[in-house]
């Protein structure tokens, strides 16, 4: 578990508080928050590289002062988490949480409690891979599921009939999160591991990847070496401005480009490997 | 009909990298906002300056939805991008720790016309001028309206 130092510094005359944000984030400082019109301002950094001399030093010349707190990483999203709207993709998929009770016209349900973890359906990258999803065929078949979040991909996989998905993310509480919501559904076919690249050893007759645009680049290789003869390649968490970019890309790396779907800003496509 | 704004938001977070750590979580998970869409959002739209400290002000709705505005980088990273140093002069008057032109000075200005509450570049180049004096770099020659 992080924990995390906040630094309240108060007292900012006019024109401080963005040269402390220069002078903070060069020292290491994450993120800010601005308060009071400007006048306070919270700078956040990992416990572990929190220096209080160094701190000292920098904010002295400036007649500021500031007080220090902990912060343990908890989930910030639990609010919002407590009572979100269910999402039904046509009558396909139903995402929802344990507390929703009513009844889905659906072919398949998926829960998920997503505990800071990305991938509810709410976002139209979700819904629009999920609705992707449906006109591939999935018995039998190995699968690559690359940022897996909650693990809604890899759960409507292997509901879907896959049978051998894995599931990868960089993120501790996604492995943790994905690893219990793959329980709730009863899915058997998963495996979660945790990984900052889509490398593994093996090769996908489907890969999904819903990330985004850097991080689909710098994996478009590993992605195309990665799926089998014929394979098919679902991608997301990418805008309509990166259409251009990301087609070319992939078709320059052998793949045959089929689709791009389109919600409202967002995009999800589909490529192809050759048989 | 406009929804109702419950608040607003102001943090400065590194594009193309915003996760639920703070600030963002518990600035917006205090008031009901998926994080994650945001994070999701403010990361695609940020994705060309990854790294970069970029301020944001997000409006909170009463239903928990939000809209953002990202503005530009801070005056005083983009100097000490510009003075390519990594860090500013904690005496900043004595200890001159870099040097800035006033063409860069002028990029900057003119970079950050949109936020400032400027008229004209010249009164933009000197707010600019005066961080970068704060912050201990040197303006080198003269200023273009005392030649």
């Amino acid at each position: 578990m992080t924990t995390y130092k906040e630094i309240e510094i108060t007292g900012l005359k006019e024109g401080q508080l963005d040269l402390l944000v220069g002078l903070l984030s060069e020292a290491g400082y994450s993120g800010f928050e601005e308060l009071e019109e400007g006048h306070i301002l919270k700078a956040f950094i990992d416990d572990s590289d929190f220096d209080q001399a160094l701190l000292q030093d920098l904010l002295e010349p400036y007649g500021t002062h500031f007080t220090t707190r902990d912060l343990e990483e908890q989930n910030w999203n639990a609010l919002w988490e407590s009572n979100f709207e269910p999402v039904v993709v046509d009558d396909f998929v139903a995402i929802r949480a344990d507390f929703h009770k009513q009844a889905f016209n659906t072919e398949f349900e998926i829960l998920i409690t997503p505990k800071m973890s990305f991938g509810t359906g709410h976002h139209a990258t979700t819904y629009m891979m999920v609705s992707q999803m449906r006109h591939l065929e999935w018995a039998g078949k190995k699968v690559l599921d690359f940022g897996t979040g909650t693990g809604i991909l890899a759960i409507l996989a292997n509901k879907l009939g896959a049978k051998e998905i894995l599931a990868l993310d960089n993120d501790d509480w996604s492995i943790e999160n994905a690893t219990e919501n793959i329980l709730s559904n009863n899915c058997h076919h998963i495996k979660v591991k945790k990984a900052h690249t889509a490398a593994t050893d093996g090769h996908y007759e489907i890969i999904l990847a819903n990330i985004n645009r850097n991080v689909i680049i710098a994996n478009a290789e590993i992605l195309t070496q990665s799926l089998a003869t014929g394979g098919d390649l679902l991608i997301s968490g990418l805008l309509q401005q990166d259409e251009a970019d990301i087609k070319n890309l992939f078709i320059q790396l052998g793949l045959t480009y089929l689709t791009t779907v389109y919600k409202a800003q967002w995009i999800a496509m589909h490529f192809k490997a050759a048989k | 009909m406009a929804k109702e704004i419950s608040g607003f938001v102001k943090l400065q977070v590194k594009g193309g990298q915003a996760n639920p750590a703070p600030p963002v979580g518990p600035a917006l998970g205090s008031k009901g906002v998926n994080i994650m869409e945001f994070c999701k959002q403010f990361n695609a739209r940020t994705q060309d300056k990854p790294g970069k400290v970029l301020p944001v002000l997000i409006t909170v709705y009463s239903d928990k939805s939000f809209d953002f505005v990202i503005k530009t980088a801070p005056a005083s990273i983009q100097l000490l991008e510009a003075a390519k140093i990594k860090k500013g002069s904690k005496e900043s008057n004595r200890n001159k720790v870099g040097k800035v032109t006033w063409a860069q000075v002028e990029a900057i200005a003119q970079d950050k016309m949109p936020d400032l509450n400027c008229f004209t570049i010249e009164s933009a180049m000197k707010m600019v001028a005066g961080t970068a004096r704060s912050m201990g770099l040197t303006i080198e020659g003269s200023a273009p309206w005392e030649n």
